[in-house]
């Protein structure tokens, strides 16, 4: 069985929750408000992939986000959505029409020549599960080091702020937890 | 970045925010603020002499009112047009109003002095006061505005333009003699047409969408 959406009435209260600081509140009021807004960018631009309507909604979310002081509680909340969303995505389409008039798409280019001899790294990827097993098997600190310096690319200062560590010990705690997932995938080089 | 990640992250940094007033009220708020330094503008330059020329019939009140009525409902148009979810019939308005004054203005032109009415060099005087005076209160303006969405930055920035030159352009006809409305028509006119005209153009510049420091807190996590 599948929830009930909410209606205008439900969804205006969640907003005024939201506007007075109620987190929970917001998730939830944007997790109801997600499925819809993705409905209407499928259906006004069905000519883009998933991935661009993925783009498009989150584009529309951060607008919400940020002008949502001008919602008044007194007036229909859904209405004031659809007129972000409208608006966001003819914005949307400007952007694209003016950078399709200067870009040119190109398939990949080989940088060098497309011959393994030619090309000093190993660019493939690898298996993402396995690569899951084996920061699974890495100590507490070194896969914190591995989350923070490679998967989420913070500097070694803002690495260093977030895990209360310093910059020697995450500097350490990478090139070992590195090392450990060479071993443990079977690479080769750097 | 994924978008259940996104929300997360929203609501993580999600302070209380202040709803903000009706698009009425605060352009009665800004125009609280704007009427009583163009009225102090105009009487800082007016001598009683030299604007006896003007008159008090409707030939010179009328259109007066009407610009002002036109500065009111551009502002009130300009509140509206950041709000989202409002019908864009109201930036009809004012353009009705200003239709009217160009009307106002045209009827009480006398004919076959068209030169004259364009070599009043005086005007130029009023030109500056239109586009000084037009400086502080349209930053107020803009300040009071980028609160709200940028839905159609090009409309809400002519707004606002129309709307402070309408009311400066009052207080340069009250402070400087004019021998007839031709005068005002050419030179007041076309400086606002020429105000509203950048502002409609430059409007995107001036008025975006912030999302600065709202997107992905980190990117690349696994799947």
């Amino acid at each position: 069985m599948t929830t009930p959406l909410p209606n205008d009435g439900q969804l205006g209260w969640l907003m005024r929750a939201a506007q007075s600081g109620d987190a929970a509140a917001y998730v939830k009021l944007l997790h109801d408000l997600t499925p819809r807004i993705r409905r209407i960018i499928a259906r006004q631009r069905g000519f883009v992939g998933a991935e661009e309507v993925e783009d498009l909604l989150q584009d529309v979310l951060l607008s919400l986000h940020a002008v949502r002081a001008t919602y008044d509680s007194s007036r229909p909340f859904m209405p004031w959505v659809l007129a972000i969303v409208r608006h966001r995505l003819v914005d949307g389409a400007r952007r694209y029409a003016r950078s399709s008039g200067r870009e040119v798409h190109i398939d990949d280019a080989d940088v060098t020549f497309s011959e393994p001899a030619t090309n000093l790294q190993e660019e493939e990827f690898g298996d993402i599960e396995a690569l899951h097993r084996a920061l699974g098997t890495l100590p507490e600190g070194q896969r914190r080091a591995i989350e923070l310096l490679r998967l989420q690319e913070l500097s070694l200062k803002e690495a260093a702020a977030v895990s209360g560590s310093t910059v020697g010990a995450l500097k350490v705690a990478s090139h070992r937890a590195m090392a450990a997932l060479k071993k443990a995938l079977g690479t080769k080089g750097t | 970045m994924n978008t259940d990640r996104l929300i997360e992250h929203l609501a993580d940094g999600l302070s209380p925010v202040q709803p903000l007033g009706r698009p009425g009220f605060r352009a009665f708020i800004w125009l609280c603020g704007a009427l009583p330094f163009l009225a102090v503008l105009a009487l800082s330059m007016m001598s009683r002499a030299d604007v006896t020329p003007n008159g008090t019939g409707l030939g010179f009140v009328g259109p007066q009112v009407v610009a002002v009525v036109t500065g009111i409902l551009a502002a009130w148009a300009a509140f509206r047009s950041v709000i989202p979810g409002y019908s864009r019939t109201t930036f009809i308005w004012p353009v009705v109003a200003g239709m009217a004054w160009i009307g106002f203005l045209a009827t009480g032109t006398p004919q076959g002095r068209f030169e004259t009415t364009l070599a009043a060099s005086h005007e130029w005087m009023c030109v500056a006061i239109i586009v000084l005076s037009s400086g502080p209160l349209l930053a107020a303006l803009w300040l009071m505005l980028r609160r709200g969405a940028p839905l159609n930055p090009g409309v809400t920035a002519a707004l606002a333009a129309l709307a402070v030159s309408a009311l400066a352009n009052v207080a340069a006809c009250v402070a400087h003699p004019h021998t007839n409305n031709g005068v005002m028509l050419i030179w007041h006119g076309a400086t606002i047409a020429v105000l509203v005209t950048i502002a409609a153009v430059t409007g995107r510049l001036a008025l975006k969408w912030d999302v600065r420091g709202l997107s992905a807190p980190a990117t690349g996590a696994l799947p």
